[in-house]
């Protein structure tokens, strides 16, 4: 088992990852930040991430589609949903389609922690 | 401690009611004549013209008749004196008579004196008394005679030249009388002649009056009357600017004018109400979409606010200014998220102010971006440039446009493409905002009815029906047209078009 | 780990069905009785009178007595705190409106042809089917009437319910196999919750017992609440709405979970009409 999660941390607001980035690493985990919707999708289909935390509304590409293809590389992948547009239809699409978890904006990087650390703990890793 | 819910509950005031006093003041000022009184006149008239016909009738008949009994005592005066003459005859031939001769002569007497007035009326005073002075005369000889005859005296000269003088008395008295009657019968002939033409005249009068009368009745009833349907017409179609004056006088019409003009002012206040509160639903809208929209720079505010929270003692300086810089960044984006509604949402009184078209439509698709975002649906915005200015209210120009973009966001899947194009239109003097989208088209059943105030496919509190009719209303007042083409399951296109005005180049720069 | 709200018409046997798919799931269950046993031991409220305001049907909210609109604020409360627990089998139309915008809420109506339904109560209570028709139009009406003018819902409205189940004749197959469909359909993920819909419960949760803290000073406040920040929408005579406000703050404030209060007091017209202020 690894040491570390790897992160994938998708928004097209760049200052969401500027500020979860070092968040993250600070609960010891490897984070890859994307801005474009489309790289990202790229990314993951290159690689399993064990935890993928996309928005939802961005241009071109929905956070439903990164959702649904983090999935189907790999089910064990975690897929956290972060929104400011967070509805009922969407959460219950988002939780039907796979979806760990989702954390409505604006959120503080405690609410996102304890998600990590929920997931991190559904994952296997006992420590974090 | 502020309170955003205080602005929300006042409302537009109905500014038209002193115009309504003004109208009133000129109604008042205006000579009270009202139809009933018109209508009185004429019959009045009528009344007066027909009395006039009777009365003259019967003056006129009256005085036949006097003149009849006139010419019968004329007659009789003229056989009178002819019986005289022919007693005297009788005298002078037989000797017999003479005292018949006087009474004939004396009745004649008493019979002109009788009707002296009216002789001298007919013929002239003159000639009355010549007339009567040969009576007298030959009244006189006769008694001379008589005289005579008493006395035995047998004087043939005297006689003869009694009698010479009495025949020609005589002679003169019958002419005069003779002339008399010829007169008065002529008179009595003209006068029924007279009277034969007047009901002829009466006629061709009563006619004309007729004639007149209803042609300035129909003036009065018809006139206003067209006016009435135009308005109406006009009213239909949502003009609510008050009726022309119907007519010159105060009177009936003028009270239908009154109430029409009030229904007027209360549908403007109802519109203005409705325009409103549809106003208020399309913020609702919007607010869901701004609420949401909020939470992206709130939270990078939140996420910042943290990170130097939590960090504060590690971070570098850059780094700390970076984050500040951060902060007030994403609280000026808050700012104009909610600014751009909040421009839309504040209540202002209805001015007509020259407009850029392309201004309008771009700050009234900003407004829809989230709700774009929401529905996952595309704008595609084209805008012909140099495009003259037109004149109206910013805030319902924006109303109506918004409207129809939000319906059509409404009617688009995911995916969908809400194309918007402002540019000339066909018709010179118009500018048209066509508002197209490709989504589910309108049912041809309910095409009719898209306009109606209170029509609505949505669901039970979803829509309030109102946007189509408001929309319309603002337009229509607007001296626009708003239309619509569409084909079920393909596209939707609403088109409106707006008068601009012609305004120099060198004004329209500036 | 979910929620399954049950609404049924009387005697549709919904009530059997709730406790049956609690019994299955291994989840808690309740209803109105539990509900109100909960109220009154809080509130002090006899649950006698509780009863009888949910009995008792207004023209609307306002209409009824400054008591029984307390009354159902502390029912709200109650109910939306109970509903911060999951795995709960809930049976009854209390609180309906709450649960409305919380995603890992799945709720069921039970519907039953109305013949059948007076069948069953002549059945089950061995009455005549006259009076057994009145009882059960007469509850259906009052339910219907109630929701409508406390809660401005109407309970027909299929918009309220994830899933709405015919139970046919109401016989023991037919019992069965919606049993089996509500627990087939609660294991489905979309019922699941996450941070998003348990922060929703908390908020309306707290929307509610900030409600049911300020009763006695004013039934008809609206209050929205989000991660301890709560709005508290009033109205007031203009002259005491600052003291009013101020009131109202220092008691939320005390509150457990409470950050932050925003009063909005907007001018009360009618008051200050009817005060001739």
């Amino acid at each position: 088992m690894k040491e570390k999660l790897d992160i994938l941390l998708l928004d097209d607001e760049a200052i969401v990852g500027n500020r979860l980035k070092p968040v993250l690493e600070k609960v010891g985990c490897d984070v890859e930040l994307f801005e474009d919707p489309k790289k990202a999708l790229n990314r993951i289909r290159e690689k399993k991430f064990d935890i993928v935390i996309t928005d939802i509304m961005m241009p071109d590409v929905n956070g439903i589609q990164i959702l649904e293809e983090a999935r189907e590389k790999s089910d064990i992948t975690k897929v956290i949903i972060i929104t400011g547009y967070a509805t009922v239809a969407m959460a219950r699409e988002a939780m039907d389609k796979g979806a760990f978890d989702m954390i409505a904006k604006p959120f503080t990087p405690d609410d996102l922690r304890s998600v990590i650390a929920k997931a991190a703990d559904s994952l296997g890793y006992k420590k974090l | 401690m502020t309170n955003p819910l205080e602005s929300k509950s006042s409302f537009i005031r109905n500014s038209k009611k002193p115009a309504l006093d003004t109208e009133e003041r000129d109604l008042l000022a205006r000579p009270r004549f009202s139809l009933r009184l018109h209508m009185l006149l004429v019959f009045i008239l009528f009344s007066f013209l027909s009395m006039a016909i009777i009365i003259g009738s019967v003056i006129a008949i009256n005085r036949i008749q006097k003149k009849l009994n006139f010419v019968q005592s004329s007659e009789r005066y003229l056989f009178d004196i002819a019986q005289a003459r022919r007693w005297e005859k009788n005298y002078f031939l037989y000797d017999t008579n003479l005292e018949d001769a006087v009474q004939s002569a004396g009745n004649a007497k008493s019979l002109l004196s009788q009707s002296l007035e009216k002789v001298i009326t007919v013929l002239s005073a003159e000639e009355t008394a010549t007339v009567l002075k040969h009576l007298d005369q030959y009244i006189g000889l006769l008694q001379e005679l008589t005289m005579l005859e008493k006395n035995n005296i047998k004087n043939a000269d005297k006689k003869s030249e009694i009698e010479t003088s009495l025949r020609q008395h005589g002679a003169e008295m019958v002419k005069v009388a003779a002339a008399l009657v010829t007169k008065e019968q002529n008179s009595i002939n003209a006068m029924l002649h007279l009277i034969q033409r007047i009901p002829i005249y009466c006629l061709a009068f009563a006619l004309l009056l007729t004639f007149f009368a209803s042609r300035f009745l129909s003036h009065r009833l018809i006139k206003p009357l067209n006016l009435l349907i135009e308005s109406t017409q006009r009213i239909a179609k949502g003009d609510f600017s008050p009726v022309p004056p119907l007519c010159k006088y105060r009177g009936e019409f003028s009270a239908v004018e009154m109430a029409i003009n009030q229904m007027c002012n209360e549908l403007k206040s109802r519109e203005v109400a409705m325009v409103e509160s549809h106003k208020l639903r399309a913020i609702g809208t919007l607010t869901a979409g701004v609420a949401h929209e909020l939470n992206n720079p709130l939270n990078n505010i939140m996420l910042t606010a943290h990170a130097m929270l939590e960090d504060h003692n590690d971070l570098s300086e850059d780094e700390l200014l970076e984050m500040i810089n951060d902060l007030i960044n994403e609280a000026d984006r808050s700012r104009s998220i909610v600014r751009n509604l909040l421009d839309f949402a504040r209540e202002s009184e209805s001015v007509s102010e020259p407009l850029d078209l392309e201004a309008l439509v771009s700050e009234t698709i900003k407004l829809t971006l989230n709700q774009a975002k929401v529905s996952g649906a595309k704008i595609e915005t084209q805008i012909q440039p140099d495009l003259p200015r037109i004149r109206g209210d910013k805030q319902q120009l924006k109303q109506v446009f918004l409207n129809l973009i939000l319906n059509a966001l409404d009617a688009v899947e995911k995916n969908g493409i809400v194309k918007i194009n402002v540019k000339k239109a066909d018709s010179p003097g118009f500018l048209a905002v066509q508002v197209e989208d490709n989504g589910c088209g309108i049912p041809a059943h309910i095409l009719p009815n898209i306009f109606d105030p209170f029509f609505t496919t949505k669901g039970p509190g979803k829509g309030t029906g109102l946007g189509l009719s408001v929309s319309h209303g603002i337009i229509t007042m607007h001296g626009g047209q708003i239309s619509i083409e569409t084909e079920k399951g393909k596209y939707t296109k609403f088109t409106v078009t707006l008068p601009f005005r012609t305004v120099p180049a060198v004004f329209n720069k500036t | 780990m979910s929620i399954i709200t049950i609404t049924a018409g009387s005697y549709s046997n919904g009530k059997q069905i709730a406790k049956s798919a609690a019994k299955r799931l291994k989840y808690e269950y309740a209803d109105s009785e539990i509900i109100l046993s909960l109220v009154s031991k809080e509130f002090g409220v006899s649950e006698s009178k509780l009863a009888r305001t949910l009995k008792d049907i207004p023209s609307s909210i306002g209409m009824f007595s400054q008591a029984k609109q307390q009354h159902i604020i502390y029912i709200d409360t109650v109910f939306t705190e109970y509903m911060l627990k999951n795995n709960i089998v809930y049976y009854g139309a209390i609180g309906l409106p709450f649960i409305q915008k919380i995603s890992h809420v799945f709720k069921v109506q039970i519907i039953a042809a109305l013949e059948d339904r007076i069948k069953n109560k002549a059945k089950l209570d061995g009455e005549s089917q006259e009076k057994a028709r009145k009882t059960v139009v007469k509850e259906d009406n009052q339910q219907k009437k109630w929701a409508a003018a406390v809660y401005d819902i109407d309970l027909t409205d299929p918009n309220l319910y994830d899933l709405i189940i015919n139970i046919g004749h109401i016989q023991d197959d037919d019992v069965e196999n919606a049993l089996q469909t509500i627990i087939s359909t609660v294991e489905h993920k979309k019922f699941q919750p996450m941070t998003y819909s348990l922060r929703c419960v908390k908020n309306v949760a707290m929307s509610c017992r900030v409600r049911a803290t300020l009763a006695d000073i004013d039934p008809k406040i609206q209050v929205k609440s989000d991660k301890g920040t709560v709005y508290i929408y009033t109205k007031a005579i203009k002259k005491k709405a600052q003291d009013k406000g101020l009131e109202m703050k220092q008691k939320v404030m005390r509150i457990e979970g409470v950050k932050h209060v925003e009063v909005y007091v907007d001018n009360d017209l009618f008051s200050t009409v009817a005060h001739g202020q």
